[in-house]
């Protein structure tokens, strides 16, 4: 323990920890625009800066030390501090952003009374991806979404170019983000304190079609209701299925249906697959639900690709369902079905555009929203969340069980596969499993199936999957199911989500998602009801040729 | 006090891409006498010998030495720095074309001394020429190297790859930006290993310091500061060239030993590079090693505007500053602005406030010292030559 005084107050402090670390733990507030908690420190936005005794120091990158005198907010740390963000600003442009009033800078800029300021670089706008969005030229290079993807999804799509002061994000070679090895992830565009990178949105697109007359229908994935609350000032975790429900019918969607009713039957198809591998000695299985860890396969591991299960994505066998199934029903013409997937999560606006998921030439899902664009279309609305009812999902593509819930955090696929799976195989493995929740990059557990040890192994972030992937392929670990989400803490840290998201935050959600499934009445994906009835009706066997023909694809390189 | 010859002592007396001609003047014998000596003893009579690094940081070498040999067995390695980006400083090149076995000597000498198993020289990209040498140098040397391997790196014409940290992400193959300190290169540096970074004319003092002992270096010199050292002497005056000279030697005696200010002009100011302040007429007194910076020393003469001197100094750091730190990559487009300006209409007194303000900002806040030193020049000039640059 090291002993040394902020503001004048003592503190105690660990051995190797910075000023920075210290003060935030003991509530004292120090600007810090380039720093993250899993990144390498950077040192780059100077905003940070404390005095020790006339020195001038980084709060980010010093050490606290035995009997330090740290004043965080003198008269000269201020003015300076200031200096630095009227700098930032007057090369800024504010005007056309959509993070108005989540800017980080903007934030700074006005709790120091400046006015942010004219516009002076070039344009360098790339709209080019089909998930995220870049105006480079307006990044404050704090070097945050550099070091996300590089060292947090060793995907190394961004790096900073240019000489100077006309430095900036770029990519290599300034190629287009779309040519790059970028993975859709959108971590950079949660991490991003400016507008400089963010989710490529269609809300327009949507905003058009609820006018044309066509069937709507709106599906929300299972990390959206226990973080939307947050867009409109409620705590992290406020689990508002019911009044998000109200606020889509509000937006003027025909039908308001859940994600969780495609979670199931991921779930149900999946864990007939993995048991076949199993039987057939063919595993592992990679779970294939996040799609920026399908093309991280396709991009960093081609050769694995077969690995990867063939199931779709909740997402996408929802749209499926929706345009068969459901259209059949309700006695409409699949071309007039638009359907609307809202996710937490940029990387599924590209899994929407891919040729394998079309349905007669039809996208499955025609438009995905994130969370923070959700956010933004309610509040034009004038919705007011706290004056919202609070109502039901439509049938019949709304009802789920608790396995689905869980689908939002990292290792909740693991554990309704595993509910599922021991159900198909006879025998039980239990239903809650501990030792794969939790903020654990690589989570662990081996479960009794079929008369043998089956390890099950979890990933969040593709770094963490880097790491198994290539302990796998080096023989130093056996694998027979490896779920992986690109996102830390799985779909509820998604790279759409409401900002800020952090550690915190993080946790707040994935206990709604795991309070939400212990108290539904139905915890196994097998036992919905509904899914039940679209076996029955319509598709017949699980896992048998009508499924397979229209909830799986083909995995190839 | 004034010229004396140490690590210049056989350049124009040998050939330079002669490893006989070397041989022949006592060459390699510094180095067998080294590796018969502990590599703790060794390291002693730099410490003892007071050699101060010469790339402008002025950090006592034997003490780095020492912080890298204690690292212990791991793997480590030692980086010649030879990048010399400093405007108007070539001594480094001079050791380069002039003796570069001398260099590779003390490389050798280092590497030895703190147990490291590699050696790169980085070396400016701009010096084709000094680069051959040193290919041809490494080569004929292979019988000296005892298995430590040398490779020489290119630099790709960007200033801040000579601030050490930038340095090392340049050879790992990243973009030269500083990395934050603490850690010191001395306990993780390249590829996160304890690594020796020195300049190049500091490690070619080594091999007459290991000869001679370190006791009779530090009776060179001045005070704090031992032994002798290289200057870019260019500018206004009659030879320019490099010379060495022994610390507590005044601007006046180099100059001087330079041949005197170029005929029929009046000396203005000395300029010891672009980012240490400027030594006007009436200092001319001042002795070497309080007119700092890294070995430039360039004579302005009356004719010389200073205003457009601080300009093409602003259009360095504008162009040479790395984008990483906020204080620095928009405060060049500030300093450069101030410069300028005062070309166009002359500055004011609010101006002056301001460039007084930009200038304390990127001094206390800036990650590197090419920030905290951008504005150091203007603002001496300022200071010292107000007038000029007074809106007429
Ligand atoms: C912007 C900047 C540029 C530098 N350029 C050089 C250079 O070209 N050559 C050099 O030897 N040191 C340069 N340095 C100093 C190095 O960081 C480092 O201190 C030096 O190489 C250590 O060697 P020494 O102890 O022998 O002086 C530079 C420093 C800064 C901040
Ligand atoms: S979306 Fe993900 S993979 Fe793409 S650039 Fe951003 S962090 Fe990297
Ligand atoms: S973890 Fe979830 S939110 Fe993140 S990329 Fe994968 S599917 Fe999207
Ligand atoms: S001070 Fe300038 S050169 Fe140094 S890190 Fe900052 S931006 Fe780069
Ligand atoms: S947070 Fe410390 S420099 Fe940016």
């Amino acid at each position: 323990m090291i002993e040394l005084k902020i503001n004048g107050r003592s503190v105690l402090a660990e051995e190797g920890e910075t000023i920075l670390e210290v003060a935030r733990k003991n509530c004292v507030e120090i600007p810090a625009l380039c720093y993250l908690e899993d990144l390498s420190p950077w040192g780059a936005c100077r905003l940070c800066m404390v005095e020790l005794k006339g020195d001038i120091v980084a709060a980010c990158s010093t050490q606290a030390c035995n009997g330090m005198e740290v004043e965080t907010d003198s008269l000269r740390v201020r003015e300076l501090r200031r200096r630095i963000i009227e700098m930032l600003v007057s090369y800024h442009k504010c005007d056309v952003c959509k993070r108005i009033g989540k800017c980080e800078l903007e934030h700074l800029a006005r709790k120091h009374g400046i006015a942010v300021g004219e516009w002076v670089k070039e344009e360098r706008k790339d709209s080019s991806s089909p998930s995220i969005e870049m105006d480079l030229a307006n990044g404050i290079l704090c070097g945050k979404c550099v070091r996300v993807c590089e060292e947090r999804q060793t995907v190394g799509a961004l790096c900073v170019g240019g000489r100077g002061s006309w430095s900036k994000v770029s990519t290599a070679f300034e190629m287009p983000v779309s040519e790059t090895a970028c993975v859709d992830c959108g971590q950079c565009s949660l991490e991003c304190p400016t507008g400089a990178i963010s989710e490529k949105s269609c809300e327009k697109e949507v905003e058009d079609a609820l006018g044309s007359g066509k069937h709507m229908i709106v599906q929300a994935a299972p990390s959206i209701r226990v973080a939307i609350a947050e867009e409109f000032g409620f705590p992290p975790g406020t689990l508002s299925t019911k009044k998000m429900a109200a606020a889509l019918r509000r937006m003027g969607f025909a039908k308001v249906f859940d994600t969780d009713f495609g979670a199931d039957f991921t779930t149900v198809e999946e864990a007939h697959e993995f048991l076949e591998k199993l039987a057939q000695r063919k595993t592992p299985l990679f779970t294939s639900c996040c799609p920026a860890w399908v093309s991280f396969i396709e991009k960093f591991y081609p050769h694995l690709i077969e690995r990867v299960s063939s199931t779709k994505s909740p997402m996408e066998i929802f749209g499926t369902l929706a345009k068969t199934y459901y259209a059949k029903k309700m006695k409409l013409d699949p071309k007039q079905i638009i359907v609307v997937m809202i996710a937490p999560c940029t990387a599924k606006k590209h899994e929407a555009e891919r040729k394998e998921m079309k349905i007669d030439g039809m996208k499955a899902v025609d438009f995905v929203l994130t969370t923070r664009e959700l956010g933004r279309m309610l509040k034009r609305r004038g919705i007011d969340w706290n004056l919202l009812p609070e109502e039901e999902f439509d049938s019949p593509l709304g009802e789920s069980s608790g396995a689905a819930a869980v689908y939002g955090a990292s290792g909740g696929v693991a554990e309704a596969l595993l509910r599922t799976v021991s159900y198909i195989a006879g025998g039980d493995c239990g239903m809650e499993f501990q030792p794969l929740r939790g903020v654990n990059g690589i989570k662990e557990a081996t479960v009794q199936l079929m008369g043998r040890e089956a390890r099950v192994v979890v990933a969040q972030t593709l770094g963490n999957a880097r790491i198994i992937l290539d302990e796998f392929l080096e023989g130093k670990r056996s694998i027979d199911l490896l779920e992986v989400m690109a996102c830390p803490g799985g779909c509820l840290g998604g790279g759409g989500q409401p900002i800020p998201t952090n550690k915190e935050i993080r946790l707040k959600r994935a206990q709604a998602l795991y309070e939400q499934d212990r108290l539904l009445p139905v915890r196994k994906a097998h036992e919905n009801p509904a899914l039940k009835r679209v076996y029955w009706e319509f598709l017949g066997e699980q896992f048998g040729k009508k499924s397979k023909e229209l909830l799986h694809v083909e995995r190839k390189r | 006090m004034g010229e004396k010859k140490i690590v210049s002592r056989n350049f124009n007396r040998i050939k330079p891409d002669s490893i006989n001609d070397y041989l022949e003047v006592g060459g390699y014998e510094a180095l067998k006498k080294a590796r018969s000596m502990k590599r703790e003893e060794v390291v002693e009579e730099i410490l003892k010998s007071g050699l101060r690094g010469r790339g402008g940081g002025g950090f006592p070498t034997g003490r780095k030495w020492k912080l890298v040999l204690q690292e212990g067995g791991k793997e480590k390695f030692v980086i010649v720095n030879g990048d010399e980006g400093e405007p108007g400083a070539f001594k480094d090149r001079e050791i380069l074309e002039k003796n570069p076995h001398l260099l590779v000597e003390g490389a050798f000498i280092a590497a030895y001394a703190v147990g490291a198993e590699k050696i790169f020289f980085y070396i400016r990209g701009e010096y084709p020429f000094a680069q051959k040498l040193l290919k041809k140098a490494v080569v004929d040397a292979g019988d000296y190297s005892n298995g430590i391997k040398i490779e020489i790196r290119s630099g790709a014409g960007s200033y801040i790859c000579g601030e050490e940290t930038a340095l090392l992400e340049s050879i790992e193959g990243k973009r030269g930006h500083p990395r934050v300190k603490p850690p010191f290169p001395t306990k993780k540096g390249l590829w996160e290993r304890p690594t020796l970074v020195n300049n190049a004319e500091t490690l070619a003092t080594v091999p007459e310091i290991v000869l001679e002992g370190g006791e009779w270096y530090s009776e060179i010199g001045n005070g704090e500061w031992k032994g002798t050292q290289l200057l870019s002497v260019n500018g206004a005056v009659e030879k320019p060239g490099v010379y060495e000279f022994e610390f507590g030697t005044s601007a006046e005696e180099v100059i001087e030993t330079a041949g005197g200010v170029r005929e029929e002009m009046g000396l203005k100011a000395v300029a010891p590079g672009a980012s240490s302040p400027l030594v006007p007429a009436r200092e001319l007194s001042k002795k070497i090693e309080e007119i700092g910076g890294s070995g430039a020393f360039i004579v302005l003469s009356e004719e010389e505007s200073i205003p457009e001197f601080c300009k093409s100094v602003a259009e360095f750091f504008f162009k040479e500053s790395c984008g990483k730190c906020v204080p620095c990559r928009l405060g060049v487009m500030r300093l450069l602005e101030f410069a300028e300006k005062r070309c166009e209409s002359g500055l004011n007194e609010i101006d002056f406030q301001d460039f007084l303000e930009l200038s304390r900002v990127m001094e206390a806040t800036s990650l590197c010292g090419l920030g905290k030193s951008a504005c150091v020049l203007m603002k001496s000039a300022l200071e010292l030559f107000k007038e000029e640059f007074l809106r007429s």
